[in-house]
């Protein structure tokens, strides 16, 4: 009961606050409105609104909304975003004024090179461990194949690793892939990967916004450990339709936006599909007397909006992707087979923004998330049929409710709810035959309520000391279990001098979900579990410290940070000896599914140094990031209880990313990663261990028999060899009358490093011995597309 | 289920991805061949004996897979006053000693020491479970409607609750076809009483075995084990179910041999006859 009537006595102290800092001073009047771009009046979240004379200021929010509350006065008001020409107004402020304001892409850099210093400073934020990446600077890096993708662009940051060669699978500050929580509009994406974790769902076409938090969290975001992927799909051009076409070696996409009503509704549509399978069909057939098999992904993004007035607006969202492999024999009158392995996401965000006041923004969405993974095998000859089917997956359904409110510019107040009702389906079997005896439907379903309630205040104490404060309170039902936490958040900035800063952060977080994934690749058969009465939450608890630098060498503007974290983790899941997700066979147990069986619960610490110089302007942009980590496990039943390295403990990560525009019509790009080897687990001698037998007279043919047991040493006691790779592109643009070509080449693996994707055993019987194996999986790749825009 | 997923997940990658094998590019760790030890002493058995076999480096060795039985160790076991050397059998190729030369008792500790002449040394210390006065096993048959020939076992057990206790039930049936022809089926499972201290285990155990033909029979023994019975025994059925999964995760075997590999372990046993 008592930890239910904090949150509401967190708000009432916070509207005290805001009350009282009100009656302290008088006359004073708001400006608020919407920042969108010029022409196509696409919202802008994230712009700063500064008041200079003040030194107050304000942010966009994800609709682009601002409000900013000053004495009266004649006010200067600066306007600037990345990307974006900065603007600054005049105004006379004796009563509350609704400023919109459109903001003109910048293509002239030089201009905005002068002003970069005041455009973003990063020693004036109060958050830390928070970094937003442009998606024209994704689209600039050079990518495997061509394919540009937005988690790889992450992973090429300080504090975030990848698992395994071309894996878009992220590691945050020690955490797990599953810790992650990727949300797209407002929905939870569960799998991000295609083709088997190479690629990911978001290639950035329709994206406007794409941002990651990996401490320090506001109270608005819970659910997940380690990580917050926040991207915002873009709401197409309200003015003029444009068109964008990609052809690359693997796939090819378009976009399309356009009004549907000038000024008051638009659409966009993004899609992506692979055509391997078009083009090795004749190959593949050929090769399998004419089975057909292939692969393909696709995915497919798409948004409405609608302004219904000032006041009020309308989002409808969505995204749907699926990946198919599949492999059909119908060669034969008498028999046939149509096998298939296929994942997918489908999300869907119906979203309201409700203009209260000038000061009060609402917002309320309806979310649905679906994830499933389904192998099929429907066979038939003359005698009948035989259908086979397994399927995991997990479904969503949210209501979500939030609030900014900014009764002054010190406060800037967030709060909300959020209601989640997950439905899980681990694991499914089901056959189906026309032979009476072969009959099988085992499903087991799990249902789960997720509620969140959260209150932030963004205050600024005086010239110096900003802080950033909230609690989130969480609740999870399952199974009649209930679990509620409090999750306290705190963020403090000092500023040391007025271009450094001194940050520390505070967050606990609390996790209510678990994945089963083996171990090696980002496979779609990792399995979303509940947290249940015998597998509790995952919790974690992080505090981070750092400085923040503004830098200006001769006119250039950079970002400078560096941060120390130390988290620590627990009830995190990992498999017990032997075990993996395919041992969760329902053909083999009679049994009710039993991951709870085949898991154990243990935990995690991780603490580390990230060094992150960053130039956003100008011809030459780009980042080094370095991260200096350690990631510990400690599980009773792992290891004989001793602890032992996260197989993503990496000593050290690198990268340096380059973007440099040469002129207008060519731009060069390249990355360079180094990471310390993964930690895994390896034979290193073998013997014969016997079972001990009560009854001699069964002699070997119950015991007495050996088996071959391998020595591992202690786990993860072996280090990959350590991974880097330099990549290298290259764009060509070229404006035409009617459209803009880009041509891109581009190099992966430049150096065509042997990156070991995996290690095996292999016994040489020219030599007798047991060899040690390395997979690597991309030599050195070049790509080549095309795009128009329109 | 487990091979479709693997062998899809295979040809995707060796359709799609450009895949390169080589050796290894990486440094191994230096590997020395070890001594294994696997030796079981109970109060109920009739004699002390320990087999003595090497490791082999996995890597790099002409010799993996040659895990060769040593002969000519000292092999000693003591039990803190009294201290026996086993000697080899060349026929069975273990090392023993007679109980009636060295006694093995319930709440006993017993240490091993086994040396060879090339240098190796290792050493292993055990306890046996202390007698527990009050156990009683028993156990009945039931028929399985659903199977021809199918039955159930139920065991049932008591623990004795403060102390840690491990346990294992093994059966093993025996099917006579006349003459020489004769099978054994067994079945053996695992437990410890961390969540069920001072309860009763009631076990059901499913056998498929004709009762009626003469000259069949069934054996079943509770193992009132040592924790380092339980860990061999679990780990090593466990690297066995999945040798043959290639996702799984690796298996580290448990051993309490000081400089070696295998186990010294300890048990008292109880066993009851099923059908005769």
């Amino acid at each position: 009961m008592k930890l239910n009537k904090l949150p509401f006595n967190f708000l009432c102290s916070l509207l005290f606050i805001s009350i009282l800092t009100q009656a302290q001073t008088n006359q004073k009047f708001t400006i608020s409105g919407y920042i969108s771009e010029h022409g196509s009046k696409e919202s802008l979240p994230g712009v700063n609104i500064y008041v200079p004379k003040l030194k107050l200021g304000a942010v966009s929010n994800n609709y682009g909304f601002y409000t900013i509350t000053l004495p009266a006065d004649s006010v200067e008001l600066l306007i600037t975003f990345v990307g974006y020409k900065p603007q600054l107004f005049k105004l006379d402020l004796h009563k509350n004024i609704q400023l919109d304001i459109p903001l003109q892409s910048s293509i002239d850099l030089k201009e905005v090179e002068v002003s970069a210093d005041k455009i973003e400073r990063i020693s004036d934020e109060v958050q830390m461990s928070i970094i937003d990446l442009p998606i024209e600077q994704i689209k600039n890096l050079p990518a495997l194949l061509g394919e540009k993708d937005v988690l790889k662009a992450i992973q090429l940051l300080p504090g975030v690793q990848k698992g395994s060669e071309g894996s878009s699978g992220i590691y945050v500050r020690g955490g797990g892939p599953d810790q992650n929580l990727i949300i797209l509009d407002d929905a939870t994406v569960y799998n991000a990967t295609h083709l088997f974790g190479f690629f990911s769902l978001f290639n950035g076409d329709a994206l406007k916004s794409v941002e990651l938090t990996k401490g320090g969290f506001p109270a608005r975001f819970g659910g997940r450990l380690s990580s917050v992927i926040e991207m915002q799909m873009k709401d197409g051009d309200k003015q003029k339709y444009h068109a964008e076409v990609g052809i690359g070696l693997i796939s090819s996409r378009f976009t399309l936006d356009g009004p549907i009503i000038k000024d008051k509704a638009s659409f966009l549509i993004s899609a992506r599909r692979t055509y391997i399978d078009f083009l090795a069909e004749p190959l593949i057939k050929a090769q399998t007397n004419g089975v057909k098999t292939g692969y393909y992904f696709y995915d497919l993004n798409a948004k409405l909006n609608y302004v219904l007035n000032y006041k009020n607006k309308l989002y409808l969202s969505g995204y749907f992707g699926k990946d198919k492999f599949y492999m059909v024999n119908d060669l034969n009158s008498d028999y046939k087979s149509d096998a298939g392995l296929s994942w997918g996401n489908a999300t869907g965000t119906l979203r309201w923004n409700h203009l209260i006041n000038e000061k009060v923004f609402s917002n309320v969405s309806l979310i649905f998330t679906d994830f499933l993974f389904d192998i099929q095998d429907k066979e038939t000859n003359s005698g009948g049929f035989l259908n086979l089917r397994y399927y995991s997956g997990i479904r969503d359904y949210s209501i979500k409710s939030d609030i900014d409110y900014s009764p002054n510019p010190k406060h800037f107040i967030k709060t909300g709810i959020l209601a989640t009702y997950h439905y899980f389906r681990p694991s499914a079997m089901v056959a189906e035959s026309s032979d009476p005896t072969i009959g099988l439907s085992r499903k087991t379903n799990i249902d789960a309520y997720e509620t969140a309630v959260y209150a932030e205040d963004d205050f600024k104490i005086n010239e110096k000391w900003r802080a950033s404060g909230g609690l989130r309170l969480s609740n999870f039902n399952v199974r009649g279990k209930s679990y509620i936490n409090p999750e306290p958040r705190l963020s403090v900035r000092y500023l040391i001098k007025p271009d450094l800063s001194f940050k520390v952060s505070y967050s606990g977080m609390n996790q209510y979900l678990h994945l089963l994934s083996n171990s090696g690749f980002g496979l779609p058969t990792d399995l979303w579990v509940p947290a249940t009465d015998r597998i509790k939450p995952q919790q974690s608890q992080q505090v981070a410290l750092g400085l923040a630098k503004d830098l200006k060498i001769k006119e250039a503007a950079f970002m400078v940070s560096l941060e120390g974290y130390y988290k620590k983790s627990r009830n995190i899941i990992g498999y017990k000896d032997g075990a993996s997700f395919l041992n969760i066979d329902p053909t083999q147990s009679s049994t009710e599914f039993t991951y709870e069986d085949i898991v154990t619960s243990g935990n995690a610490e991780s603490y580390g140094a990230e060094f992150f110089f960053q130039k956003k302007f100008g011809k030459l942009t780009g980042w080094i990031g370095y991260t200096l980590s350690w990631t510990w496990l400690q599980f009773d039943e792992l290891n004989f209880g001793n602890r032992f390295p996260a197989r993503y403990d990496r000593r050290h990560d690198l990268s340096v990313v380059g973007i440099y525009k040469l002129s207008d019509h060519i731009t060069l790009s390249a990355t360079w990663v180094y990471g310390t080897g993964n930690a895994i687990t390896l034979p290193l001698s073998s013997y014969q261990a016997q079972v001990q037998n009560s009854h001699p007279a069964s002699g070997s043919q119950v015991f007495g028999n050996s088996y071959t047991v391998n020595d591992y040493g202690d786990k993860n006691s072996f280090r990959m060899a350590p991974y880097h790779r330099f990549d290298i592109a290259i764009q060509f643009h070229k404006q035409k009358k009617k459209y803009e070509r880009t041509f891109e080449l581009g190099v992966y693996n430049a150096y065509n490093r042997h990156n070991p994707f995996f290690y095996y055993t292999e016994f040489d019987s020219a030599t007798n011995q047991t060899k040690l194996k390395q997979v690597s999986l991309f030599p050195i790749i070049p790509s080549v597309s095309w795009t128009w825009k329109f | 289920m487990y091979k479709i997923t693997y062998s899809i997940f295979i040809s995707c990658l060796c359709i799609f991805m450009n895949g390169c094998t080589k050796d290894a590019d990486v440094k191994l760790p230096a590997v020395e061949s070890k001594l294994v030890i696997n030796s079981f002493i109970s109060p109920q058995d009739t004699i002390v004996k320990a087999v003595v076999t090497i490791s082999q480096p996995l890597y790099n060795n002409s010799n993996s897979g040659n895990y060769s039985i040593i002969s000519n160790a000292a092999v000693q076991i003591s039990d803190g006053v009294n201290t026996k050397t086993l000697t080899y059998n060349s026929t069975e190729n273990y090392y023993s000693v007679h109980t009636s030369e060295f006694p093995i008792t319930a709440g006993g500790s017993y240490h091993l020491t086994v040396t060879t002449p090339d240098g190796k040394n290792v050493n292993a210390s055990t306890t046996i479970p202390s007698a527990n006065s009050t156990l009683t096993f028993t156990s009945h048959l039931v028929n399985d409607p659903n199977q021809s020939d199918g039955y159930s076992i139920e065991a049932k057990w008591n623990d004795s609750p403060g102390t840690e206790d491990y346990y294992r039930i093994a059966y093993y049936g025996k099917e006579y076809y006349g003459n020489s022809d004769t099978s054994y089926s067994v079945f053996s499972d695992y437990f410890s009483d961390k969540d069920a201290d001072g309860k009763v285990f009631d076990k059901s155990i499913k056998i498929y075995q004709s009762i009626s033909a003469p000259g069949n029979s069934g054996e079943l023994y509770l193992i009132h084990a040592t924790k380092e019975y339980y860990l061999f025994h679990t780990k090593l059925a466990a690297s066995g179910n999945s040798s043959d999964n290639p996702f799984a995760e690796p298996v580290q075997m448990f051993t309490n041999i000081n400089g070696g590999f295998g186990v010294f372990a300890g048990f008292n046993q109880y066993k009851l006859p099923v059908f005769l």
